[in-house]
């Protein structure tokens, strides 16, 4: 079964391999390089956010630390101070006899813009002491208030209270002040003996809840205080909080330990930082919405998208610089290579670009040469097969031979030798017969031996009494395949250039024989032979030794490097005055008649 | 650059353009949401309880909403022309928008036929009965009034003296209505006595009064012997001084601290564009010397700056 992928593969390979070279140079470029930036851009955007999350949320711990850590100084102060009124003002004073109220008001005036006002109590609920100096209100009785039950109950603790109304002492401003009652039993001495009573210090409001005015938390974030079990001591918007116009998850307070906490407020994420102020169980509570935290703003990420498509836009230019710089030489290239295609071969192959290119069009201009010497090699050998077939083809026939013949056939007639007459007929119909053989270009050796034969019959005919002739050949030669009208050629310049001045003891010798697997067919004579000036021109272009002759030889020659190669050919031995011998080397191949037609 | 190339380039130019839209939008809506409002208030009340309060009210909204307030009050004995006056000052000074405790309803109506215009306008107590009016913040005046009349009829008062201003306006009616059907459902009977300025003589006995707003009950605590039973609606601080020392038996108020932070609140969400209900109710409470200390009526009546 095929992968599901396979086939979106397959898609994207089929349109890949329609596209040319710049469009695929492009999109990979680009598409590599968006993906590069998005993975590196999305990681340093998750570290990067994390980090200022993380920072932040840092920062703000800190801050709800030092809230707390100001709070708790500012209580221990309050406590030293209520320790202080306890163990050196008022036990140690006996209140039959002296006051405590001048030592009272000294350490209220020390620490009066954190303490609204200070009074000592018996266990009776009366008001034995008080600074600043104070009346109390005719219908208050302290001994059921909360403060002063707290601390006749647990006498060895200090008690703070709730924020509240000061409504002990008479206002003639009808003032009414926030504070927050800090009680504790104390021991009162009165003459030699001691009673308990409660000593009052209230602390304003105000001072306590400074240090959260001067806090500000990040962005829409706030802090507030609370007591053990959660109830209000200050928030910044508590009035509202009463007037219900505003609720804060406050409750379940009780539950939490220090530490920082996801909440859900309105249907909104925050993180809750919770600190507990010392002594007292108070819970500093900071509440930091995600919302608008760092770099999950939408104003930040489509800031980081606008950049993003940016620097693709950016992308997109240079990659498509790139990819013209890179595929334009390549372009004009192929331009020029069509041109030679259409066989404009004379048109200039472009070289330019990178130096794989320059290289590519080098060795493209190296082959265009090759290819052109090539072609015109082929085109000069073609002209030249197609001059020696035709010269094959005059050979073929000689109109001087067939009008010699006709002529030596007429005297024989007038002179009544018919017999002889029939025999140069004879030996002139297979001549010819050979020499068409059909269109063939390949013949057997029997056949060429038979149609040099019949050539030597005509010309003894007519050059009676000046030449002998003999034809050999091994037993297995005669069934090889030949060039045809190779033989002839060279019996023809033997008995023209060697034969016509003999009185007849003229000799032709003409042998067929296999030597180191080449077929070797020679032609001799014992006629005038030739310098080794005249040997060495005979087989050059251009280069005849006298009108004429040489020409069937070089023809020869031709024909048979044409066919068979280097390697083969003619070669000739001659030495003036002996004679001559040419020697035919053709390369060794059973005569196959099929295989002749096709040829 | 090829076609494909192109094509491209376009396409993420374009977002580019609809990106850099959004952002330069974005922007702006930012520069608006930290834009200070200016609003101004024109006070008239004679009670200054009320007005601290109230004044506590705004200020906390003005923080939060980013509210440049601006506070203009008118003396006792100022023309009620004067008001209009303000407005129109205010609204040609180009303020954001304007609330207004209406003294007189009369001179305003005059006002809002002479001038047409499009700043937000938030009115306090008395009602106005006006189209330029945005908002009114005003106490649930008709069963205040008879939340006081179970008040009395709870002590086992069984009849009583309301006492009323001369020109109390549409709110006081209403008080009045409600206390008046109070009353009588509690099957107490009462007589009604109005206050002219300056003209209210003493009350001697164990007289159990009635006062409709604040003002009339400090003239009345003022008038009156320490027998004197005092109920109203509305308090200050000498009037909760009077309710712990034992001389006003029973109060019903409403959050003056609430309503300075509903003002502004309304006139920022008016500003934006936020759609307000014409009239805001404040929440009342009952208030006894017994529970006044008690939450949230301790934070109500002292509320915390």
């Amino acid at each position: 079964m095929r992968p599901p992928f396979q086939k979106y593969f397959l898609l994207i390979k089929n349109h890949y391999e329609k596209r040319n070279i710049r469009y695929i140079i492009f999109l990979s470029f680009t598409l590599t390089a968006v993906l590069a930036v998005l993975f590196a851009g999305l990681t340093f955007y998750m570290r990067f956010s994390s980090q200022l999350d993380s920072i932040t949320y840092s920062e703000n711990e800190l801050l709800v630390e030092q809230v707390s850590q100001s709070i708790s100084t500012y209580l221990r102060d309050m406590i030293r101070l209520s320790n202080s009124l306890c163990y050196n003002v008022i036990k140690n004073t006996d209140i039959e006899r002296e006051s405590v109220t001048q030592e009272m008001h000294l350490l209220y005036s020390t620490n009066q813009n954190y303490v609204e006002n200070i009074a000592l109590f018996s266990s009776d609920g009366k008001l034995l002491a008080t600074a600043p100096p104070a009346t109390m209100k005719d219908n208050v009785n302290v001994i059921y208030d909360d403060w002063f039950v707290s601390a006749l109950e647990k006498t060895e603790d200090l008690h703070f209270s709730m924020p509240s109304v000061q409504s002990l002492f008479a206002d003639t401003e009808n003032q009414y002040k926030w504070v927050v009652s800090l009680s504790s039993a104390v021991e009162i001495t009165r003459g030699k003996s001691t009673e308990q009573g409660v000593l009052l210090v209230d602390l304003k409001y105000s001072s306590l809840t400074q240090e959260f005015n001067n806090t500000t938390l990040a962005k829409n974030g706030y802090i507030y205080l609370t007591n053990s079990v959660g109830e209000i001591i200050y928030h910044p918007e508590q009035q509202l909080i009463a007037s219900g116009l505003v609720t804060e998850n406050n409750e379940d307070l009780a539950s939490y330990t220090d530490g920082s906490y996801v909440i859900t407020k309105d249907g909104k994420q925050s993180t809750m930082l919770v600190s507990s102020v010392g002594y007292t169980g108070w819970k500093v509570i900071g509440i930091i919405p995600h919302q608008g935290l760092s770099l999950n703003k939408l104003q930040n990420i489509l800031f980081i998208v606008f950049i993003l498509l940016l620097f693709f836009d950016i992308l997109i230019m240079i990659n498509s610089v790139i990819s013209t710089r890179l595929t334009d030489p390549l372009k004009k290239l192929e331009e020029s290579v069509v041109n030679i295609e259409q066989q404009a071969w004379d048109s200039e192959i472009y070289s330019g670009g990178s130096y794989e290119i320059v290289q590519l069009s080098n060795a493209i201009k190296s082959m265009m040469g090759q290819l052109k010497k090539l072609s015109d090699d082929i085109v000069q050998e073609h002209e030249q097969k197609q001059k020696s077939e035709l010269d094959a083809l005059q050979a073929q026939i000689n109109p001087h031979l067939l009008y010699n013949t006709l002529d030596i056939i007429v005297w024989m007639v007038e002179n009544e030798r018919p017999s002889e007459a029939v025999r140069i007929v004879t030996a002139l119909a297979r001549l010819f017969r050979i020499s068409l053989s059909r269109g063939k270009k390949i013949i057997s050796v029997r056949d060429e031996l038979k149609h040099v034969e019949n050539y030597l019959v005509i010309q003894t005919m007519r050059y009676k009494n000046k030449f002998n002739y003999s034809i050999k050949a091994e037993g297995g030669v005669l069934d090889m395949a030949t060039i045809k009208l190779i033989v002839q050629p060279l019996v023809e310049n033997a008995i023209y250039h060697s034969m016509e001045y003999k009185d007849g003891d003229g000799m032709i010798e003409i042998e067929a024989k296999v030597v180191d697997e080449k077929l070797i067919i020679s032609v001799s004579d014992n006629g005038m032979g030739m310098t080794e000036d005249m040997v060495s021109r005979l087989l050059v272009e251009n280069m005849p030794i006298s009108s004429g002759s040489g020409v069937g030889l070089k023809n020869v020659h031709d024909r048979l490097r044409l066919w068979h190669g280097e390697g083969y050919g003619v070669v000739i031995e001659s030495e003036p005055d002996a004679g001559t011998k040419i020697t035919l080397i053709q390369p060794v191949r059973t005569y196959d008649s099929k295989e002749a037609e096709n040829g | 650059m090829g076609r494909f190339e192109r094509t491209v380039f376009t396409i993420i130019l374009g977002f580019l353009v609809i990106i850099l839209i959004i952002m330069i939008v974005q922007e702006t809506n930012a520069e608006e949401e930290n834009e200070i409002y200016r609003v101004t208030v024109i006070m008239d009340r004679k009670e200054d309880s009320f007005w601290k309060n109230f004044r506590k009210g705004i200020d906390s909204a003005a923080v939060k909403f980013n509210v440049d307030v601006q506070f203009v009050s008118l003396l006792d004995g100022a023309s009620p022309n004067l008001q209009a006056y303000f407005l129109n000052r205010q609204i040609g000074n180009k303020a954001d928008a304007v609330i207004v405790s209406v003294s007189n309803s009369d001179s305003l109506i005059d006002w809002e036929s002479e001038i047409s215009s499009h700043v937000p306008i938030i009115t306090i107590g008395k009602e106005l009965p006006s189209k330029s009016v945005d908002v009114r913040i005003s106490g649930d005046d008709y069963n205040m009034g008879k939340t006081l009349a179970d008040v009395i009829s709870a002590d086992g008062i069984r009849d009583c003296a309301i006492y009323v201003a001369e020109n109390g306006g549409n709110s006081q009616e209403m008080r009045l209505e409600g206390l008046k059907n109070g009353l009588t459902e509690n099957e107490v009977e009462f007589n009604m006595e109005i206050i002219s300025d300056n003209s209210l003589s003493k009350l001697h006995g164990d007289h159990v009064v009635a006062a409709l707003d604040a003002s009339d009950m400090l003239q009345i605590i003022d008038r009156a012997d320490k027998e004197c039973k005092i109920y109203g609606i509305g308090f200050s601080n000498l009037i909760l001084s009077q309710l712990e020392d034992g001389n006003v038996y029973g109060l019903v108020v409403q959050s003056d601290y609430a309503a300075g932070y509903l003002c502004i609140k309304s006139a920022v969400n008016i500003i934006n564009g936020i759609k307000q209900a014409d009239e805001i109710q404040l929440q009342y409470y009952k208030v006894n010397k017994d529970n006044m200390y008690e939450k949230p009526l301790e934070q109500i009546l002292f509320p915390i700056s």
